[in-house]
C-alpha cells in the first residue's frame, strides 16, 4: 500500500506540474470562450511581429474543417491566414475540427449555447444540414445582402446559388468547384498503343466494351498471362467509382416519367446498366475486387500495371506523388447515349461545401467581406498561388510560381477562406494553375469540365424532413452491388426491388417530389 | 419494532455506518453528475428534436417515433435479427474463450512461457477495427490469401465477404482473434485471488487436474464470471458499430446491417437525433429486462447474483 | 504403484502438450496483426500495399514515424493526453475503488439501491448531445476537465471490483474492528493492499482507456492547444488521404502507414503499463492470516 500510495502522490504531482506548465504557455487560447460570438483574439507565441491594433478590427469565429497539411502550423496562427486578416481588415478564428466526425462536430455546436458566426456545411448532409438549420431560424436569409458584394454574385454561379437555397431564400455562400465536375476515366496509353486502339476511335458503349474486353483478352502487357483487368472501380457503399456508363445508359439522372419524379436508381435505364455492369463483372472485364475493396487501394492496384483503366479525380495527384507520370494515362470521354448524343459523368454537386451564417453573427457584414474578398481576382491569386515572397515572385507583371511551392497549399488556402473565385479560365489564374498542374493536367481540367453534369432534378429537390427518416440507399446499394456480381437475377428481381422501394418510402418521396416538380423553374412541360 | 423507531433506526445505522457514506459519497456525485444527469436526454426519444427549441423545448410526439421504427420500418425486423444473432454468437463462443485460455495460462509452468503468453495475447486490441478490418478483407478477397490457400487444394475461389452465410461467423471469430486476449487480463487477475492453501489441500487429497479445474478454479472465479456475463447479457441489444461498419459492405446488408450501423446511417445522414434515441431507449430496455432475467435465473441456480 | 504412477505421469504431460500448443497457437495468431502493424508502420509509403502480408517491411522507411513524431502538435497532443491520464487514472481508481468497496460490504444498508442505480446507467445512456449540454453547463468545455471528470466514474469497473472485493473474507474485517479499526481504515490498510492485483488491473483499463479515448476530444475540445493525441492523429490519418488527392507531395505517405504508425504510437502506455501491473499478478497473497 505504501508503494502504491507513493506512486499516487508522485503521479499527481506530476500532472500538476504538467497542468501548470501547460496553463503557463500558450494560456489565452485556453479560456472557456464566453458567451459572446466574437471569440479570442489570436495570441501566440510567434506573433511577435504583428502589428498592434491601432483600430479595433471586427472579429469572427467559423467553424470548418481544414483537413491538409499546414506545415507544422496552428491553423490560426501562420502567414496565410495573417495575411488574409491583413486584407479584409477582421480578425478571423477558425474552429477547426479535423477529424471523420465533423457533422457530429457540426451538430454539438449548433445545438450548444454558443453559436459560432459562420459555420460550413460540409458533405453528403450539407443540403439536408442547411435546410433544416435554415427551417430552424438559426441561419441568416443572406436575400438582402449578395447583392452588395460584387465578387460574390458575379462570380458564383447561379446553378451554384441555387444549391444553398431554402424556401427561395439564399440561406449560403457555396465553395464552387472550379473543377464543376472532377472525375475522368483514365485508361492506359501503353495497353492502347499496344493493341492499336485509337482513343478518338473509343466512342460507343460498345466500343468501350470491345477495347476493355480486349485488354482481358489480348494480353495487353504483353507477360504471356491472363492476368489483365479492364476496368477496377468500389463498391456502391462508398465513393462511388463506377460511374464511367452510368450517364450514357441514361441511368444517371432522376427523369419525370408518367407524372413522376423518379429517382434515378429506379429507371429501367438503371436496370439496363445493372445488366451491363453484370456482363462486365462476370467476364473478368470488371475487377472481382471492387466489392470488397476499400477505396484507398486503388493506388495499388492502378502502380501494380494490371488495371487497363479506372474513373477518379482529374487531378491525378496521388499517382504523380508515386513518383509516376501522369501522361501514362488518355483521359477518356465517357461512351455516347445510345441515340449518338453526348453523355457525361455526373457529379453530385457544383459545391464542395456551403458556408453559412448563424444567427448570433452580430456583423454579417464582416464575415461577407472576407468572402468576397476570396471570390475576386485577388482572392484567386492568393487561392492559387500564394502569399508572395513566400509561395511565388513576379516577374515582367507575371507571377510564377517557387519551385518548391507549385501545387502547394491550394486547398490549405481554400479552406482557411471557405469561399473561393471559382473561375480559372482567364488571367492570371490561368497561367497560375498550368504552373501548378501541367498542360495535361489543364486539359485534363478543360475535358472533365466539358464532360461533367449534374444530376439537377435531384440536386435542387427541396430535402423534406418527412422523409428524412427514411434510409432510402440501402436497398438501393444492397441491390445494385449483388446485380452487379451476378448474385440475383436482375430481370426476375426489378420489379419487386422497384416495389419494395415504392413501398418503404419511396412513394412519399415520389409524391413530394413530383409536386415541387410540377411548380418550379426545372419543369419542361414535357 | 414500531415505526416511530425507523427513522431514529436509520439514522443510528448512517452514524455507524458514516465512513462508508463518507467514502461511496464521490462516487454518487459523478455519477449523478455524468451519468444521471444526461440521462434526461432521453426525453428526445419522445420529441421531435428541433436544434433552435433544445432538448426541453422540442415539442412533444409521444410514442410516435417508436410507432415509427416498430410499424413502419420493414428494416427494423431484420436488423433486431441480425444484432440479437450476432449476440447470441458471442455468447456462446467468444465469452467462455477469455476464461478458457486464461485457464490454461494458469496452468502453465515455466515463467517465459507464462509472460509470453500474457503479453501476445492482448496485442490485437490495439490494433483499430479500421486496419485489422482492412487486413481481414484483404485476406479473405477473391484474390486473396484464404483463396490462394483453397485453391493449392483445387478449391474453387470463395468471396467469403460477398456471401451472406459466412459474415456472422467471421463477424465473431475476428472479434475473439482481436478482443478475447484483453479480456483474459480479468480473468487471470481473478485468478491470483484464489487462496494457495486450497490447492495445495487438494493436491494432498490426490484431486487431478481437471477436478482442480472444475471444483476450485472456476468457482473461484465465478463471482467475476457472474459479473461479466450478466453485464453481457445486458448488452444483448448492442453490437459495436466499428466493426460491423468495416466489415459489411452493402451487399451483405441484409445478413450484416445491425442497430448502430443504421443508427449511423440515419443519425447522421439526417440528425435524426429523436428516431435515434428512440431506437437507443429501445435497446436499453431489452437490456434491462433481460439482465433482470438473468439476475434471477443465476440467483436460482447458483446462488450467485449482481443483486 | 510404481506403474500407475507412470501413467499417471503420462496422462498429465499430455493434456499439458495440448494446452501449451493451443495457447502458442493463439499467442502467434495474436502477434500477426501487430506484426502487420510494425511492418507497414516501417514500409516505404510508396510500396506499401493494404493488407499485405509480409515477414518483413517492403522497403524501409521512417516516414511516416517522421511525420508522426516531428511536429510540434504531436507533443502538445502528447502532453494533453499524459496529463488526462494520469489525473483520470488517479482520481477514477480513488473513486471506483472507495465506491466498489463500500458496496462490497453487505452488510451496507443502501447496497441494494446503489447496485440498482449503477446498473442503470450502464443500460441507460443519455447519447452525445445531452453529455455535451451536461459539460457546456458545466463550464468545462474547452478545458482539460471536460477530458478527465466525465470518465471518473465508470459502472462497470464498479460492478467488477464489487465483485473482487466481495472475495476478502468478513473474518480479516472484523478482526480488524475489533482492534478499533473504522471502515476507512479497512479500506485503506487492509482491503487495498490485499485486492493488488484487481486495482492494478482496473488501474490497467482506465489508463488504457484514457490513453485511447478520441469522441471526447472532437466534442468537448475547440481549442488546439488541448486536442488530446488521438484526434491529433486521427486528424493527421483523414488530412493524409484528402492531401494526397489535392495535392502533388515530395514526402508521400499513405493513409495506411499513418495509421499503423498511430496504432504503434497509441500502444506505447500498455507496453510500457502492462509489465509493472503483471509484476503484482501474485498468486495467494491473501488471506495468510486469520485463522479461527
Amino acid at each position: 500500500m505504501k508503494v502504491k500510495l507513493s506512486i499516487k502522490i508522485l503521479a499527481l504531482a506530476l500532472s500538476v506540474v504538467m497542468a501548470v506548465s501547460l496553463a503557463a504557455c500558450g494560456s489565452s487560447d485556453n479560456t472557456v470562450p464566453n458567451n459572446s460570438s466574437a471569440g479570442t483574439e489570436n495570441t501566440g507565441v510567434s506573433n511577435a511581429a504583428t502589428p498592434a491594433d491601432t483600430t479595433e478590427r471586427p472579429k469572427i469565429t467559423v467553424l470548418t474543417n481544414i483537413n491538409v497539411d499546414t506545415e507544422g502550423t496552428d491553423v490560426n496562427d501562420n502567414d496565410y491566414i495573417k495575411y488574409v486578416e491583413d486584407k479584409t481588415n477582421v480578425d478571423i478564428e477558425l474552429i477547426n475540427d479535423t477529424s471523420s466526425s465533423y457533422t457530429q462536430k457540426l451538430y454539438t455546436v449548433m445545438a450548444s449555447n454558443n453559436l459560432p458566426d459562420a459555420v460550413m456545411l460540409m458533405g453528403d448532409t450539407q443540403r439536408a444540414d442547411l435546410a433544416r438549420f435554415a427551417e430552424e431560424e438559426m441561419l441568416v436569409n443572406l436575400d438582402g445582402y449578395v447583392k452588395n458584394y460584387p465578387n460574390l454574385s458575379k462570380n458564383i454561379k447561379q446553378e451554384a446559388w441555387n444549391v444553398a437555397k431554402y424556401n427561395g431564400s439564399i440561406y449560403a455562400v457555396p465553395f464552387q468547384r472550379y473543377d464543376s465536375t472532377p472525375y475522368m476515366t483514365f485508361v492506359r496509353k501503353n495497353w492502347m498503343e499496344a493493341l492499336n486502339i485509337d482513343p478518338a476511335k473509343i466512342v460507343t458503349i460498345d466500343d468501350w466494351y470491345n477495347m476493355l474486353k480486349r485488354f482481358v483478352t489480348d494480353d495487353p502487357d504483353k507477360n504471356g498471362k491472363k492476368d489483365t483487368i479492364g476496368i477496377t472501380a468500389t463498391t456502391s457503399g462508398t465513393h462511388f467509382t463506377n460511374f464511367t456508363f452510368l450517364d450514357s445508359f441514361g441511368a444517371a439522372k432522376d427523369k419525370y416519367v408518367n407524372g413522376e419524379l423518379l429517382p434515378n436508381y429506379i429507371l429501367p435505364e438503371y436496370k439496363d446498366w445493372l445488366k451491363f455492369m453484370n456482363k462486365l463483372y462476370s467476364e473478368g472485364i470488371l475487377d472481382p475486387n471492387f466489392i470488397v475493396d476499400d477505396p484507398s487501394t486503388l493506388w495499388d492496384k492502378v502502380t501494380s500495371d494490371k488495371y487497363g483503366s479506372f474513373l477518379w479525380f482529374w487531378g491525378l495527384t496521388e499517382y504523380q506523388s508515386k513518383g509516376y507520370d501522369r501522361s501514362d494515362y488518355v483521359a477518356m470521354k465517357p461512351p455516347v447515349h445510345k441515340d449518338g448524343s453526348p453523355a457525361s459523368y455526373v457529379y453530385s454537386s457544383p459545391n464542395r461545401h456551403m458556408m453559412a451564417i448563424t444567427t448570433e453573427c452580430k456583423n454579417v457584414d464582416a464575415v461577407l467581406k472576407v468572402w468576397d474578398w476570396a471570390a475576386s481576382d485577388e482572392g484567386g491569386i492568393f487561392i492559387f498561388a500564394g502569399v508572395e515572397g513566400k509561395d511565388y515572385t513576379v516577374k515582367d507583371g507575371k507571377i510564377i510560381l517557387l519551385d518548391d511551392r507549385k501545387g502547394k497549399n491550394i486547398g490549405w488556402r481554400q479552406l482557411t477562406l471557405g469561399v473561393q473565385q471559382p473561375n480559372v479560365d482567364h488571367e492570371p489564374i490561368y497561367s497560375i494553375l498550368k504552373q501548378s498542374y501541367g498542360e495535361q493536367g489543364m486539359h485534363d481540367l478543360a475535358l472533365a469540365n466539358e464532360c461533367g453534369s449534374y444530376n439537377t432534378l435531384s440536386l435542387y429537390c427541396p430535402t423534406f424532413s418527412e422523409l428524412s427518416k427514411y434510409d432510402f440507399t440501402k436497398a438501393v446499394q444492397e441491390f445494385t452491388d449483388k446485380a452487379i456480381v451476378g448474385d440475383i437475377n436482375i430481370d426476375a428481381e426489378w420489379d419487386s426491388y422497384v416495389a419494395n422501394w415504392r413501398k418503404n418510402g419511396g412513394d412519399e418521396k415520389i409524391k413530394l417530389s413530383t409536386e415541387w416538380y410540377k411548380n418550379s423553374e426545372y419543369n419542361t412541360g414535357k | 419494532m414500531n415505526s416511530a423507531s425507523l427513522p431514529a433506526r436509520f439514522g443510528k445505522r448512517m452514524l455507524k455506518d458514516k465512513y462508508l457514506y463518507l467514502m461511496i459519497l464521490p462516487g454518487i456525485v459523478f455519477m449523478v453528475l455524468f451519468r444521471y444527469l444526461p440521462m434526461g436526454g432521453l426525453i428526445i426519444a419522445f420529441k421531435d428534436f428541433s436544434f433552435r427549441k433544445g432538448i426541453w423545448g422540442s415539442d412533444w410526439v409521444g410514442l410516435e417515433n417508436f410507432k415509427f421504427i416498430f410499424t413502419q420500418n420493414p428494416d427494423f425486423y431484420s436488423i433486431v435479427q441480425n444484432t440479437l444473432v450476432i449476440n447470441l454468437l458471442r455468447l456462446i463462443f467468444f465469452f467462455p474463450f477469455p476464461i478458457i485460455v486464461a485457464l490454461m495460462i494458469n496452468e502453465l509452468r515455466g515463467k517465459r512461457l507464462k509472460k509470453f503468453v500474457q503479453t501476445t495475447v492482448y496485442l490485437p486490441y490495439f490494433v483499430s477495427w479500421v486496419v485489422f478490418g482492412g487486413i481481414i478483407m484483404q485476406f479473405l478477397s477473391p484474390t486473396g490469401v484464404a483463396n490462394q490457400i483453397l485453391q493449392l487444394f483445387g478449391h474453387k475461389a470463395i468471396p467469403f465477404m460477398q456471401e451472406a452465410v459466412y459474415f456472422k461467423g467471421i463477424v465473431v471469430a475476428t472479434d475473439i482473434w482481436k478482443n478475447a486476449g484483453w479480456s483474459t487480463i480479468m480473468y487471470l487477475s481473478a485468478l491470483t485471488a484464489i487462496d494457495q492453501e486450497i490447492y495445495e489441500a487438494a493436491k494432498i487429497d490426490g484431486a487431478s487436474g481437471l477436478q482442480t479445474i472444475f471444483h476450485i478454479t472456476i468457482p473461484g472465479i465465478s463471482d467475476t464470471i457472474v459479473v461479466l456475463l450478466l453485464l453481457q447479457i445486458g448488452a444483448i441489444m448492442d453490437v459495436g458499430f466499428e466493426q460491423i461498419y468495416v466489415l459489411c459492405k452493402p451487399i451483405l446488408y441484409q445478413t450484416g446491417d445491425v442497430i448502430s450501423t443504421y443508427i449511423y446511417r440515419i443519425g447522421i445522414g439526417n440528425a435524426q437525433f429523436s428516431m435515434t434515441a428512440a431506437i437507443g431507449l429501445f435497446q436499453s430496455f431489452v437490456g434491462l429486462i433481460m439482465i433482470l432475467l438473468a439476475n434471477t435465473a443465476c440467483r436460482k441456480l447458483f446462488d450467485k447474483s449482481l443483486w | 504403484m510404481v506403474r500407475s504412477n507412470c501413467m499417471k505421469k503420462n496422462k498429465i504431460k499430455l493434456s499439458y502438450i495440448i494446452i501449451v500448443l493451443f495457447v502458442l497457437f493463439f499467442s502467434i495468431l495474436c502477434i500477426l496483426p501487430f506484426w502487420y502493424v510494425l511492418i507497414s508502420s516501417l514500409s516505404d509509403p510508396l510500396l506499401l500495399k493494404t493488407g499485405d502480408v509480409r515477414l518483413l517491411p517492403n522497403g524501409f522507411s521512417l516516414q511516416s514515424y517522421k511525420i508522426v513524431l516531428t511536429e510540434r502538435k504531436f507533443y502538445q497532443g502528447f502532453l494533453i493526453t499524459m496529463t488526462r491520464t494520469v489525473l483520470g487514472t488517479a482520481l477514477g481508481l480513488t473513486v471506483q475503488a472507495m465506491t466498489a468497496y463500500v458496496l462490497s460490504r453487505k452488510y451496507f444498508q443502501a447496497r441494494k439501491l446503489c447496485i440498482s442505480l449503477i446498473i442503470f446507467t450502464i443500460l441507460f445512456n443519455g447519447g452525445i448531445i445531452p453529455n455535451f449540454i451536461v459539460v457546456q453547463e458545466l463550464g468545462l468545455i474547452d478545458t482539460i476537465w471536460a477530458l478527465i471528470l466525465p470518465m471518473v466514474f465508470n459502472p462497470w469497473n464498479v460492478m467488477l471490483l464489487i465483485s473482487f472485493f466481495g472475495a476478502i473474507p468478513d473474518s480479516i474485517e472484523e478482526s480488524a474492528k475489533l482492534d478499533g479499526a473504522n471502515d476507512f481504515i479497512v479500506f485503506c490498510k487492509l482491503a487495498v493492499p490485499l485486492s493488488r492485483p484487481a486495482l492494478m488491473t482496473i488501474l490497467l483499463f482506465i489508463a488504457v482507456r484514457h490513453w485511447n479515448e478520441l469522441m471526447d476530444g472532437v466534442i468537448y475540445i475547440n481549442s488546439n492547444l488541448l486536442k488530446p493525441m488521438q484526434v491529433y492523429l486521427i486528424e493527421l490519418i483523414m488530412r493524409t488521404s484528402v492531401q494526397n488527392m489535392v495535392e502533388p507531395t515530395e514526402n508521400f505517405v499513405t493513409a495506411l502507414s499513418i495509421q499503423t504508425t498511430a496504432i504503434f504510437v497509441s500502444c506505447i502506455p500498455i507496453l510500457i503499463l502492462y509489465p509493472i501491473v503483471q509484476k503484482h499478478f501474485v498468486k495467494g497473497i491473501m488471506i495468510g492470516g486469520v485463522k479461527g
